[in-house]
């Protein structure tokens, strides 16, 4: 552990007093957007004890970022991603945080693969489908899990007033983003969108909840984790607005899983479909989650075997055709 | 000490709350709504309507 000093301080930063109010868990993570979300994901995550981060973003802070940002007035004008990385190497020296100013779907794809091969989790917290697309295909080429926090903007609800968090697991062992968004919209004008910082920080602490449970499935926080329920829906400290109260029936602060369903048709990016799709029989045996809550389901694809069965039958009677006429 | 208020008991859900609570939920990505499952026995007429998501979000 470096025994670095802090500037104001005398009392080294050793790992043992660090994190001596709760166990450490780290890993390698890619955060792909360092805006209100994926800012303070990223800070999150360096409390945690994840090292190293490698942020990725195009822009630099604004002055109507910073009330709901990490960084404030000194930074403006800097580079989201550099000003980040720097600030949280500064108040977490064991955190490795690396920033890049750059469009992840503009980044060659070398150096794209390079960023993403040696993460544990990736992070695609951006107001860009296209982008969000982009990370879920870098996730399903690497094998890495994949999380993808975000804020409905939408004029029936309140500001901020619902997150969203998709997680993902690679091998068709989960629907991926794509599976999931099909319904999204390319682009929006959500640079303008309203929300306060309390409930997207909510949204941040509950994302970095599920990247510590991806990257450690040994730790407790796993059991939040079950794939059949793939999307997770939080209600921030608001009155619930006449538009999501079926979802939400109570004020107020409250979360839900929802199950995500593979396409009924092959998805074009993890091919993954619902007759095909692993079977919930499998699931949890080979990324140490927890079997699904409900027990085993298995599905059979009822048209493949009846189809099986058809042939069968067919070679028997050509089989049977064939015996006949020799003798 | 002695024995805890029972002030608790009125921030439990009423039955319906917690009946909708319990209810499971699917996000039909084809039509971008929140669905309910349908339960057995349930009347068709009191099934809550689906939700439609956000076609946006922020980051």
């Amino acid at each position: 552990m470096d025994l670095r000093l802090t500037e104001r301080s005398a009392e080294p930063l050793t790992e043992d007093r660090v994190w001596a109010r709760h166990p450490r868990r780290t890993g390698a993570v890619l955060i792909v957007g360092a805006g209100a979300v994926g800012g303070f994901v990223a800070e999150e995550l360096a409390r945690i004890g994840f090292s190293p981060l490698h942020l990725v973003d195009p822009d630099t802070l604004a002055l109507e970022n910073i009330v709901r940002h990490p960084l404030g007035a000194p930074e403006l004008g800097q580079p989201k991603a550099t000003a980040l990385a720097g600030r949280i190497r500064r108040d977490f020296p064991s955190c490795a945080a690396v920033g890049h100013c750059a469009d992840f779907t503009a980044l060659p794809d070398e150096e794209r693969w390079s960023l993403v091969r040696w993460a544990d989790v990736l992070v695609a917290a951006t107001d860009s489908a296209a982008c969000q697309r982009a990370v879920n295909k870098a996730a399903l080429m690497a094998g890495r899990p994949a999380v993808f926090p975000a804020v409905w903007v939408d004029p029936r609800i309140r500001d901020a007033e619902v997150g969203e968090i998709l997680w993902t697991l690679p091998g068709r062992r989960t629907p991926c983003y794509e599976c999931a968004a099909a319904f999204r919209r390319a682009a929006s004008d959500t640079q303008a969108a309203r929300g306060a910082r309390v409930d997207i920080q909510l949204i941040a602490l509950a994302t970095a909840q599920v990247v510590t449970a991806l990257a450690h499935p040994d730790d407790a926080r796993s059991a939040l984790l079950d794939r059949r329920h793939t999307a997770i829906y939080l209600h921030g400290f608001t009155p619930t607005s006449p538009g999501v109260e079926a979802v939400f029936p109570t004020d107020g602060l409250s979360s839900r899983s929802v199950r995500v369903p593979f396409p009924p048709r092959p998805c074009p990016v993890c091919r993954g479909w619902r007759y095909v799709a692993s079977t919930d029989a499998s699931a949890g045996r080979d990324d140490g989650l927890p079997p699904p809550r409900g027990g085993a389901q298995p599905r059979w694809p009822v048209g493949a075997v009846l189809t099986a069965v058809l042939l069968l039958v067919t070679v028997l009677f050509v089989v049977s055709l064939a015996q006949s006429t020799h003798s | 000490m002695g024995a805890a208020p029972n002030s608790l008991q009125q921030a439990e859900l009423t039955e319906e709350q917690a009946r909708e609570k319990e209810r499971e939920w699917f996000l039909d990505a084809e039509t971008g709504e929140l669905k309910p499952d349908e339960r057995p026995g349930d009347d068709p007429r009191s099934q809550p309507r689906p939700v439609r998501a956000a076609r946006w979000t922020f980051d």
